[in-house]
């Protein structure tokens, strides 16, 4: 970089106007870096948008999200052009593949998201800083004008919205008055058309407003090392060096004679300060910084609080102050003693720490009643197997006692006795609460109130073995027949029922 | 059974499985319709059919009315539908200088409401006498229904657009509301070949069903139904699942007491399809989603959380204590 071959006026500048100097550039160089935009983008624009036909915003926004890569190549355009005009967009073209990959992942991921990315591409891309050293410089250059990229950013996302829009209302400004167009608005919004249509106006309008965007932020980066390096006090000794040089050879000599005195006179100041003791220097700075040039006295009025410490002091003066100052000083004064006051300031002060702990509350309690709410969702069967183990052993099913300390010991014997007094419908039912304790405590099955004779019959199906499973179905045909229709079931089936009783609870303990 | 004397209960499970039978033969899958279907005709009920258009639903009543010899009407219900059209009406004879009665198409055994909710309130409400009290008035004068007398309606579950909705009166007039949907792969491809195989039209036809009875048959099977014993347990348990449906929280209104009634009477016509003699809890549980769901109305809550109400009956059915004896 030689200062010397600037294109540019350099002076400081505010930002605003460093912006604006950087939008001219834009025009000036906009054909080249419109193509250093447009020939890499276009073919990646198509090849997305072929990919992803069907959701053509998809296209867009990862064109959006790699627009860095090709700025970049604005940017090392119009940094060389700034020096030099002559410059070509194919020179930065050959060279495309380092400037495209430079830092490639910090600057799709990291510095993607950053608001004044226009103002600081120049230091990674230009200065090639890296990590921690780039971000000191950055907060060196940002200490000014990173808010007016800021701007910049938010500026260029709207003029980006605007011309999509912009687009639109061309296509629709176009259409012949006479021509009657019937058709809502609601229907363009369902238009198979709409999202293609807007993906290519965002691409177009992207492509537009990039030039601007990288020259505006490049000029703000330029103006803001120009306050910092003055680069315009440089420039200016470097033609005052240069100017007489040029204009005439012979004031060279005219210059040395000129300069002769001045170059001897650091000689005898020096030679003066080996003579001087510490004292006397001592004594001479004081003397010089008493003196006018060190101690200009300027008078200044206006409004301001003093320290309580210098009230007293300043009491006498007091006094001389304005009724408006005096009263303001009153009201200062009560509003520092007064103990309401005090407490409320307190309780303001503490204000912002219990807000965040009523927000943190919330989101705490926001997020624990998500989770509730979608439990079903989040764990599948979490809560459903919590309440099917605590289903998992009734102590009553259908109004039968199923505990099993409820049974007796020996149950066949109890209910063959039952049967033989002719309590058939007693000795069936034992039998049948025998069978479903059975199937509750040994075979864990999910039994619970609502499930009528035959949904235990289907549950047992999935659970027990088939002879058991065929020896529960009979139970529960005769049980129903017997409950249901009062048809009781013959000797020779009890009988059947108590024999193969033992084989149904071999795999239980006994009852 | 061709001559009109009483059957026996045995003969009348004969009876009912070889009607089950013969509408099998035309009706490709949507055998639990079919049940249905046939629980109301043998329970004296009405039926409201839900599912899309193509799915059998003509077939259904043509082929139910074909097993037992009886008239089926249709009737298309249309926004211009008017009462009349319905009922049928009075015209001046000029020959006679009389006025005739020319009888609408719900004088039949099987009358097909289609798309009844197309019709506004007016029309719709000319079927409800004619549900409930089984007569007709025209002009004032009253005609009895045929015996036995069965309405299917029908409703679009899509495409509401322009429709009446039916009132809560009218729907509670229905026995049973029961969904039609599409078919299994295998049922589809089953109807298919059928459909396909040696026919020149694209739909089945009834001819392969032959009468089982006559339609004077039919008041004694339903007799037979009616008589089915009910032990206290199960009136017990079907009350029990009706008034929890007044109580349960996912419901703005529950179901009313001609629930109940026909609650029982769908078990009863259940149990004599399952060829039993008496009503179990099951035969009551088995028939609550399609006795209640149109009786029931979903809370908004509940309708906005996306809740059906086949749902919530499940979920209420769960917590609803199975007999206890």
């Amino acid at each position: 970089m030689d200062l010397g071959k600037i294109t540019a006026r350099v002076r400081p500048r505010n930002p605003h106007e460093a912006a604006d100097l950087g939008i001219v550039m834009a025009r000036q160089w906009f054909r080249p870096l419109l193509l250093l935009g447009v020939l890499p983008s276009f073919p990646l624009m198509l090849l997305l948008f072929i990919l992803f036909y069907d959701q053509p915003w998809w296209a867009a926004l990862i064109l959006w999200w790699l627009k860095p890569l090709w700025e970049t190549l604005q940017l090392q355009f119009i940094a060389e052009a700034l020096f030099n005009p002559q410059m070509q967009w194919r020179t930065v073209m050959q060279q495309a593949r380092q400037h495209l990959f430079h830092d490639f992942f910090a600057k799709l991921l990291v510095q993607r998201w950053s608001l004044s990315r226009s103002f600081n591409m120049p230091v990674g891309e230009l200065e090639r800083l890296k990590g921690s050293a780039r971000s000191r410089r950055l907060s060196t250059l940002h200490r000014d004008a990173s808010s007016t990229s800021v701007w910049l950013t938010l500026l260029g996302n709207t003029i980006e919205g605007l011309l999509v829009l912009g687009l639109f209302g061309i296509v629709w400004m176009l259409v012949p008055m006479k021509l009657e167009v019937d058709f809502e608005f609601a229907d363009l919004l369902d238009s198979p058309f709409l999202f293609p249509t807007l993906a290519w106006g965002a691409y177009v309008a992207m492509a537009l407003v990039s030039p601007f965007y990288v020259c505006s932020g490049f000029m703000l980066y330029i103006n803001r090392r120009t306050w910092l390096e003055a680069w315009d006090i440089e420039l200016t000794f470097r033609q005052l060096a240069s100017k007489p040089l040029q204009t005439s050879s012979n004031g060279a000599a005219v210059l040395l004679l000129l300069a002769l005195p001045l170059l001897m006179l650091p000689t005898s100041e020096s030679r003066a300060a080996d003579t001087l003791t510490p004292e006397q220097s001592q004594q001479q700075i004081i003397e010089i910084l008493e003196g006018d040039d060190f101690n200009e006295m300027k008078e200044k009025k206006g409004l301001r609080w003093i320290d309580p410490e210098r009230r007293n002091e300043k009491q006498d003066d007091a006094k001389e102050d304005s009724f408006i100052a005096r009263q303001l000083k009153k009201l200062r004064n009560w509003l520092r003693n007064s103990a309401t006051v005090a407490t409320v300031l307190d309780w303001l002060g503490a204000l912002p720490k219990l807000l965040e702990a009523l927000l943190w509350g919330t989101v705490i309690a926001l997020l624990a009643y998500l989770i509730y709410r979608f439990r079903h969702m989040i764990a599948p069967g979490w809560l459903g197997e919590a309440s099917l183990a605590k289903a998992a052993r009734p102590t009553h099913l259908f109004g039968l006692e199923l505990n099993q300390k409820s049974l007796p010991d020996d149950m066949l014997t109890h209910a063959r006795a039952l049967w033989q007094q002719q309590r058939q419908r007693e000795a069936l039912s034992l039998l049948y609460r025998a069978a479903l304790s059975q199937l509750v405590h040994q075979d864990h099955l999910p039994l619970e109130d609502c499930h009528t004779e035959s949904e235990c019959v289907t549950l047992c199906r999935k659970q027990v073995d088939a002879p058991r499973t065929a020896y529960f179905q009979l139970l529960t045909r005769h049980w129903i027949t017997l409950a249901y229709a009062h048809q009781l079931p013959d000797n020779a089936s009890f009988e059947q029922l108590c024999q193969q009783w033992p084989t149904f609870a071999a795999s239980g303990v006994n009852v | 059974m061709t001559d009109s004397a009483t059957p026996t209960l045995e003969q009348a499970f004969a009876l009912v499985q070889t009607m089950r039978a013969q509408i099998g033969r035309v009706m490709v899958g949507q055998q639990a319709v079919v049940d249905q279907v046939l629980c109301a005709l043998l329970a004296s009920g009405h039926v409201l059919v839900e599912g899309v258009p193509g799915l059998g639903k003509t077939l259904l009543v043509k082929a139910l009315a074909k097993c037992f010899d009886g008239h089926f009407g249709r009737i298309q219900f249309t926004p211009d539908l008017m009462p009349s059209d319905v009922t049928g009406h009075a015209l001046y004879d000029m020959k006679t200088e009389s006025f005739k009665i020319r009888k609408g198409p719900v004088f039949t055994h099987l009358l097909l409401a289609d798309e009844i909710n197309r019709a506004p309130a007016k029309t719709q409400a000319a079927l409800l006498e004619v549900m409930q009290e089984k007569q007709i008035t025209i002009e004032g004068k009253p005609f009895p229904a045929l015996t036995p007398f069965m309405v299917l309606a029908t409703q679009n579950p899509i495409e509401q657009e322009g429709t009446y909705p039916l009132p809560e009166a009218e729907l509670d007039r229905f026995m049973l509301k029961v969904l039609i949907d599409y078919p299994s792969e295998q049922e589809e491809q089953a109807l298919v070949r059928q459909v396909t195989t040696g026919r020149v039209q694209d739909t089945l036809s009834v001819d392969a069903i032959s009468a089982v009875m006559k339609a004077s048959d039919v008041p004694a099977l339903q007799a037979i139904t009616a008589n089915i014993a009910v032990d206290d347990a199960v009136f017990d348990y079907a009350v029990r699942i009706v008034r929890t449906s007044r109580q349960w929280h996912s419901f703005s209104h529950g179901a009313g007491p001609r629930a109940s009634i026909a609650l029982i009477r769908v078990a009863r016509a259940q149990a004599l399809l399952q060829q039993r003699n008496f009503v179990t809890p099951d035969d009551v549980k088995q028939s609550t989603l399609a006795t209640l769901r149109h009786r029931v109305a979903l809370t908004a809550e509940m309708e906005i959380e996306g809740v059906k109400t086949d749902q919530a009956l499940t979920q209420m059915l769960q917590e609803v204590e199975a007999p206890r004896l």
